[in-house]
């Protein structure tokens, strides 16, 4: 028995570097620093600035090393008498005691690329993905065999040979020790396993359907002269995020841009971000292209439709009624998702959430899962009062708004439960 | 010895033991390198060259030139650099050899055949370095036991007390593996000394002796309170020799933090096998400079001076030297030392038999 563990033992570690698990301990060590790192990206919002190219994001995490004493640049030494616990050693005098500044050395920290996929996982945690609907005549895109089960017979070929000896070493084991026999080359004698026919295994197939799922998204948005660049760099970041986590559900997902003022086109990505005419705003025209579109492109019964506005809650007079007529009647027995963001309005009163929501009061329609609001530009980050609709959000810092980002994307693709935390308060 | 002086015959190539066959030419011409050597007056254990593909080397580099080390990540942060940079093409290893009898030479098999010949003149004249220089007299010449020996215990008391424990442990003590006194590899060990009897002697302060009529002087001219103050330092002093610390300036820290530290058995154990490794490695970091130029020097003597590298090779050797001897960004250890020596050496042939160092163009 010694000497057969001794054997196995022996077979495994054959192609086994030594510098393996050295390595591997420190890929640990570096793969947590690094989930840190983006933890804390998502919690404090940076992270909707971070856009990586070519599916790869760069996060910068702190220099691994031990801790070493180096020689220090004072000319004085330090002399300490008899102290008391708690006493603060000799302070080097050359260096202020305030400690301001930011560290601008480049050396302070290692930049990692991290793969797409890592940062998606994350996500995992906090979004989900809204109202999937059943599609009646769902086709299967592909039927993939995997092997990995295990057989009582099969083809000589398919032999696994592990769970084979396995199973013959454990009948040996169980029917009274293994035979040991003198083998050419060996000085000692050999223990000798021989399978028999009931300790085969043959590796078998599963059969795995993959559903042809395919998904649509619509960005629209408001393009009148009040959408300034400021406002189009949140649209562009939001439309980011959203875009990656939706393509991350769906093999196939198209996207289409829908620019309006007071009429509405189908643009290029490029446009979408960066056109701009001051022009008055109807926002009905933009939904009513996207109904167009649905009905000329995308066929609801087979694809998946997820629609997202985007505007600073500007709008002519009397078009909010027809907006939300659109909404009802057209859309909502087509789309699976309809998610609107308000981005710095003038102010909560007379703004197309106002009369979205007010309309719901009269006659609801939907359920919770289909429509959501967001919005970016309150005084503080997580105020969810709308009295605290701020005109002037210019004015807020860089980390303020990465996280009301951040929030607004919660708010429209976050859990049910965590809902609340994130979402303006439906109500006037 | 045959064997061992072209590779011995344990050393073939499979998954178990690094190396991979030396190639035929580089064979005939290693025999060759090593005699030109013992002709230029090198003294030197004997060379052991091994073969290694660029893996291997990372490998074994990352762990400072030992095979068997004990486990730590920062051997595998070091190998991480290596590997990376050899795959990028940003630096390579041309060879490694290391302090111990027989000198083990290791060699990198994508280099050329003139490299490789010339990494056995350069690893030669380490081994000279390393066989008479006085910083590694008392170094440790069985190194590669050593490593294997402290690895295993290493693993034990891992096994034993958990590998985040011990590894933590480990960390601690390489944050101050540098505080060592070099000087304390020459002086004979000794053991502490134990009193289980009290053999001191009570001391007291001087006084000056008055006459008894003239008692009413003794607080005078015996001052209480610097009698006193005489009184707690000879206490202090007491102690102190009974404690054995604090006795006079240590530049060892690492030894005092062994010796006096609340240690568990193991945790002593640990702290002083890598006390031994440390005080290994330290005479390389202090010659580190003259050690490389004295080995470039060595084989540009061999190589361009007494025409190992033929006719053929002297352009590729004269490549090779240029790699070596580049940079600009930071100190370049081969070419500062390089220039030192042959500074010197044009000096004493000129007859300046006083060297200034000052004008030395590097």
């Amino acid at each position: 028995m010694v000497c057969v563990r001794y054997f196995l033992k022996n077979l495994l570690r054959c192609n086994m570097k030594k510098i393996g698990r050295d390595h591997s301990e420190f890929r640990n060590i570096v793969d947590g620093k690094i989930y840190k790192e983006l933890k804390d990206r998502i919690s404090n919002g940076s992270i909707s600035r971070l856009r990586p190219k070519g599916g790869k994001a760069i996060v910068s995490i702190p220099r691994l090393s031990l801790p070493k004493f180096v020689h220090g640049r004072s000319k004085e030494g330090v002399g300490q008498g008899p102290g008391k616990p708690g006493d603060v050693v000799g302070k080097d005098p050359q260096k202020g005691d305030k400690g301001t500044g930011a560290g601008t050395d480049p050396a302070d920290g290692i930049e990692v690329q991290v793969e797409m996929e890592e940062v998606i996982k994350m996500l995992e945690a906090e979004l989900q993905l809204p109202r999937l609907l059943p599609k009646p005549n769902e086709t299967f895109e592909e039927i993939k065999k995997r092997y990995n089960s295990l057989a009582k017979t099969g083809p000589k070929s398919m032999i696994h040979r592990r769970a084979t000896m396995k199973k013959a070493i454990k009948r040996i084991m169980a029917s009274g020790g293994v035979e040991h026999k003198i083998l050419p080359g060996f000085l000692e004698p050999m223990p000798i396993l021989t399978p028999i026919n009931d300790d085969m295994r043959y590796r078998q197939y599963k059969e795995y359907k993959i559903p042809a799922s395919n998904a649509v998204i619509f960005f629209c948005r408001d393009g009148s002269g009040s959408m300034d660049d400021y406002k189009c760099d949140i649209v562009s970041d939001m439309a980011w995020w959203i875009d990656l986590w939706i393509r991350h559900h769906y093999k196939r997902t198209e996207r289409v841009y829908v620019w309006h003022d007071t009429e509405a086109r189908e643009v290029g990505s490029d446009t979408f971000y960066k056109l701009r005419l001051g022009g008055g705003t109807m926002c009905s025209s933009g939904m009513t292209l996207i109904n167009e579109l649905i009905e000329s492109r995308y066929n609801p019964q087979k694809y998946n439709i997820y629609v997202f506005y985007f505007g600073d809650g500007e709008n002519y007079g009397s078009d909010n009624q027809k907006f939300f007529k659109t909404l009802k009647e057209d859309l909502y027995p087509k789309i699976n998702f309809f998610g609107t963001t308000q981005i710095l309005s003038y102010s909560y009163r007379n703004s197309l959430h106002e009369s979205i929501v007010q309309q719901m009061k009269d006659s609801p329609f939907a359920d919770p899962g289909f429509m959501r609001m967001a919005y970016v530009g309150g005084q503080k980050a997580g105020d969810t009062n709308t009295a605290s609709y701020n005109p002037y959000g210019y004015g807020m810092t860089e980390e303020d708004r990465n996280k009301q980002v951040i929030d607004a994307i919660k708010a429209l693709l976050g859990k049910e439960s965590d809902l609340g935390r994130f979402q303006v308060p439906m109500e006037v | 010895m045959q064997s061992l002086m072209f590779g011995s015959p344990y050393l073939s190539a499979d998954n178990t033991v690094p190396g991979v066959k030396i190639p035929d030419d580089l064979m005939a011409r290693i025999p060759s390198t090593i005699q030109s050597c013992t002709d230029f007056g090198l003294t030197f254990p004997t060379p052991v060259v091994v073969m290694l593909t660029w893996d291997e080397i990372s490998e074994i580099a990352a762990y400072g030139g030992f095979p068997n080390r004990y486990p730590h990540w920062s051997f595998g942060m070091e190998y991480e650099e290596l590997s990376r940079g050899y795959e990028f093409g940003k630096h390579r290893i041309f060879e490694m050899v290391i302090n111990t009898s027989p000198l083990y030479i290791y060699c990198l098999d994508s280099n050329s055949l003139i490299d490789n010949v010339t990494v056995v003149a350069h690893a030669i004249g380490h081994g000279d370095y390393f066989h008479n220089n006085l910083f590694f007299k008392p170094t440790n010449k069985n190194a590669m036991n050593m490593m294997a020996d402290h690895g295993t215990r290493i693993e034990r008391y891992m096994e034993r007390w958990g590998r985040q424990v011990v590894g933590d442990f480990i960390n601690k003590c390489l944050s101050i593996d540098d505080l060592i006194d070099p000087a304390i590899a020459w002086k004979p060990r000794k053991h502490r000394e134990v009193a289980i009897f009290d053999q001191r002697k009570v001391k007291h302060p001087s006084r000056l002796i008055i006459d008894s009529e003239r008692d009413y002087m003794q607080d005078w001219v015996n001052d209480p309170s610097w009698i006193k103050e005489q009184q707690t330092n000879l206490t202090e002093q007491e102690q102190r020799s009974i404690a054995g610390v604090f006795e006079g300036k240590d530049k060892d820290i690492f030894k005092f933090v062994i010796d006096h530290a609340p240690l568990t058995l193991w945790q002593r154990d640990v702290a002083h096998m890598l006390y031994e490794e440390s005080q290994y490695f330290f005479p390389q970091r202090m010659t580190k400079t003259c050690n490389e130029g004295h080995a470039s020097y060595v084989d540009f003597k061999l190589m361009a001076c007494e025409g190992l590298a033929g006719d053929e090779g002297i352009v590729d050797y004269a490549l090779h030297k240029a790699s070596v001897l580049g940079g600009k960004y930071s100190m370049n250890p081969y070419a500062l030392g390089f220039k030192l020596l042959l500074h010197i050496e044009e000096n004493w042939d000129k007859g300046r038999t006083v060297v200034s160092m000052k004008n030395v163009r590097c």
